[in-house]
């Protein structure tokens, strides 16, 4: 082990068992993205998510340990060990986010896990019956929204304000981005004016990246993984967007070949029922309107397709959620109710 | 251990830094196979050896060690734009052109020799030839490197040809049997091109004799690891040990498919698309002074 590194590992140890040696046959690189120091230069965006994950194994293979390298001037990965850090010290939530340490030096920023077993839900979800699909969501969702609303007491500073947000200032960067993307003007005065409709609604810090293989099941309760990109969003609802079109993709309702999301989302078939149920459910939930709930619906896609861009990643990543994006303001162009169309009524 | 720091070396490298490129180009021209130097247990960072065979560019290990010494075969043409995008990132490197079987630097000159691509550049694909050429490469790359020194080779399994030897054989004769079916199954699994479904066996001999050659050039530790999904997308990097093969493919599904009996037997080469081989000398006694790389000859 590079003892760079494992200098790094012993000063996140409490217990005193990462200070010994690790061996060589007991550590995995996984997700190895990016050069660390970057090969390339980097800024901002650029840097999140690249470098790589170290799986720490014990004596007899078991997984003890799962680590998070990254850059030094990656700004992510500091603020997500924060967020595990306060959430595991909650009594309410210390089962939802796992024990974390953070440590970093000139070159290398690392967090130090205790190795969360459990099956991930993008194993499961493909195969669930709907029943237990819906009743597995409104778990899941349950737990997300008790840590967004207990975050807000343990993590004051990263609350932007305590001002409702209003929603069509949020959205504008994301909508200037597309518009530089070739997002043509009538498109973008159809999506600010539904987004503005929306108005204000209260802030709630958001996930960020709620998907299914960020979510394990493990001894009879839901736990949340990746919290890099918490608190960037603090838009109600946005968790729930997200979480049920990634759902819905694994389990092949929406793809390339079926039509997009918001065609999916408005379709008559039982699955996308179910979806429609559970996003109007979570709505409700949070105290959003039908308007509300579209608004914020649109800033999501708006948002992640931005997002995606800025990050830099290759067309073919967000190129689909940009033609949803365009797919939506042409249905808002010609008039049709949206709001019915994807949420059903109410 | 909470500090922010920047280097004055990293203030210059943000300092030179070119624009972002576009559409993706920075997600793909990282060389993520340079983070195998985060697990390789080496304790001097002063002087590096990239002999080049078209893997990552010399800057990506220019940014790890103090100097960096590139060197380019007889005949193949030297790359400078692989290996500078700006003075911040050459000033450490120096590019020299010479036969990798009589290297051109006295003994114990490096503390790290970077091999990638090993097997890729000798326009032979008799096995005899290649093991012969490793030979002679791998007791070069042993006599340059200090004591406690470390060698890298990053081998695309693709490349090493011959017939496979010990349980290979076993397996070549089964896999003949079932070759195409589980081929198929493979492929279907991963969702990866299967176009090296004939090397699949010759794999389970390509471990052992590297490992073989290594030993036998008189490096004391040789640790072997499996890059998956493939060479030029090294996501995963992992020990070539049962413990740690189970474990890893355990994570990428939730039944346990034909990759996972695979690897429950102990045939994980048949299931990775490129190796890795780190090789140290022995440690010294005694810490000596760092000396002046030399060129010979």
């Amino acid at each position: 082990m590079n003892p760079k590194l494992s200098q790094l590992l012993a000063a996140c140890s409490v217990e005193g068992d990462l200070v010994g040696p690790i061996r060589w046959s007991e550590a995995v690189i996984l997700q190895n993205y990016g050069a660390i120091p970057p090969a390339v230069g980097k800024r901002g965006f650029y840097v999140w998510n690249r470098g790589f994950n170290l799986l720490l194994l014990g004596r007899g293979g078991v997984p003890l340990y799962f680590c998070k390298c990254r850059p030094a001037a990656d700004h992510n990965l500091g603020r997500e060990t924060a967020v595990l850090k306060a959430l595991n010290r909650d009594l309410e939530l210390s089962s939802v986010a796992p024990w974390t340490r953070g440590a970093r030096s000139e070159e290398l920023q690392l967090q130090v896990s205790e190795f969360v077993p459990g099956d991930p839900y993008a194993f499961d979800v493909p195969g669930l019956g709907e029943r237990q699909w819906a009743a597995s969501m409104r778990d899941i969702l349950t737990v997300a929204r008790r840590v967004s609303i207990r975050a807000a007491a343990l993590l004051p500073d990263f609350l932007a304000g305590t001002d409702p947000v209003v929603l069509h200032e949020v959205a504008a960067p994301s909508l200037a981005e597309l518009g530089s993307a070739g997002l043509g003007e009538d498109q973008l005065r159809a999506l600010e004016a539904a987004i503005r409709r929306a108005g204000t609604l209260p802030r709630l810090l958001q996930h960020g990246d709620l998907w299914p293989p960020n979510i394990l099941w493990h001894q009879g309760s839901w736990r949340l993984l990746d919290f890099e990109s918490f608190g960037r969003v603090q838009v109600p609802l946005y968790d729930v967007h997200h979480f049920v079109r990634t759902c819905a993709s694994l389990r092949g309702i929406c793809s390339e070949t079926t039509g997009g999301w918001l065609d999916r989302l408005a379709s008559r078939d039982r699955e996308a029922a179910v979806c429609r149920e559970t996003i109007r459910r979570e709505a409700c939930e949070l105290g959003l309107d039908a308007a509300q709930a579209l608004g914020v619906l649109l800033y999501y896609l708006v948002d992640m397709a931005a997002h995606f861009r800025l990050r830099g990643v290759p067309r073919a990543f967000w190129e689909p959620l940009a033609l949803e994006v365009r797919r939506a303001a042409d249905t808002l162009n010609a008039g049709a109710p949206l709001e019915e169309v994807v949420l059903g009524r109410a | 251990m909470e500090r922010p720091a920047t280097s004055s070396r990293q203030a210059r490298g943000h300092a030179a830094q070119p624009a972002e490129p576009a559409d993706g180009a920075a997600w793909t021209t990282d060389h993520p196979r340079s983070n195998w130097l985060w697990v390789a247990d080496l304790t001097r960072w002063e002087r590096a050896l990239d002999i080049q065979s078209g893997g990552a560019p010399a800057a990506a290990w220019g940014r790890h060690f103090r100097w960096v010494h590139q060197l380019e075969p007889p005949g193949a043409g030297v790359d400078f734009a692989g290996v500078s995008s700006g003075e911040a990132e050459t000033a450490n490197i120096a590019v020299a052109r010479a036969s990798l079987g009589a290297l051109p630097y006295r003994d114990e000159a490096f503390d790290c020799v970077i091999w990638e691509g090993a097997l890729k550049q000798w326009g032979t694909t008799r096995r005899a030839d290649l093991t012969a050429v490793l030979r002679q490469v791998f007791g070069e790359c042993r006599r340059v490197l200090r004591p406690g020194g470390c060698l890298y080779v990053g081998i695309a399994v693709a490349a090493w040809p011959g017939r496979p030897v010990g349980a290979g054989r076993l397996v070549a004769w089964l896999t003949r049997s079932v070759g195409r079916l589980g081929g198929v199954i493979l492929r279907g699994e991963r969702g990866q091109p299967g176009s090296d479904g004939a090397h699949r066996t010759e794999r389970l001999s390509l471990l052992r004799t590297l490992r073989g050659l290594l030993t036998k050039a008189g490096f004391s530790k040789v640790q072997a690891f499996y890059i998956d999904p493939s060479y030029h997308q090294p996501w995963s990097i992992i020990p070539a040990r049962r413990g740690p093969v189970l474990v890893y493919e355990r994570r990428q599904s939730a039944r346990a498919g034909l990759r996972w009996w695979l690897a429950w037997l102990g045939l994980h080469p048949l299931l990775y698309g490129s190796h890795m081989f780190l090789a140290y000398t022995r440690e010294p006694k005694a810490q000596p002074a760092p000396g002046r790389v030399q060129r010979r000859g």
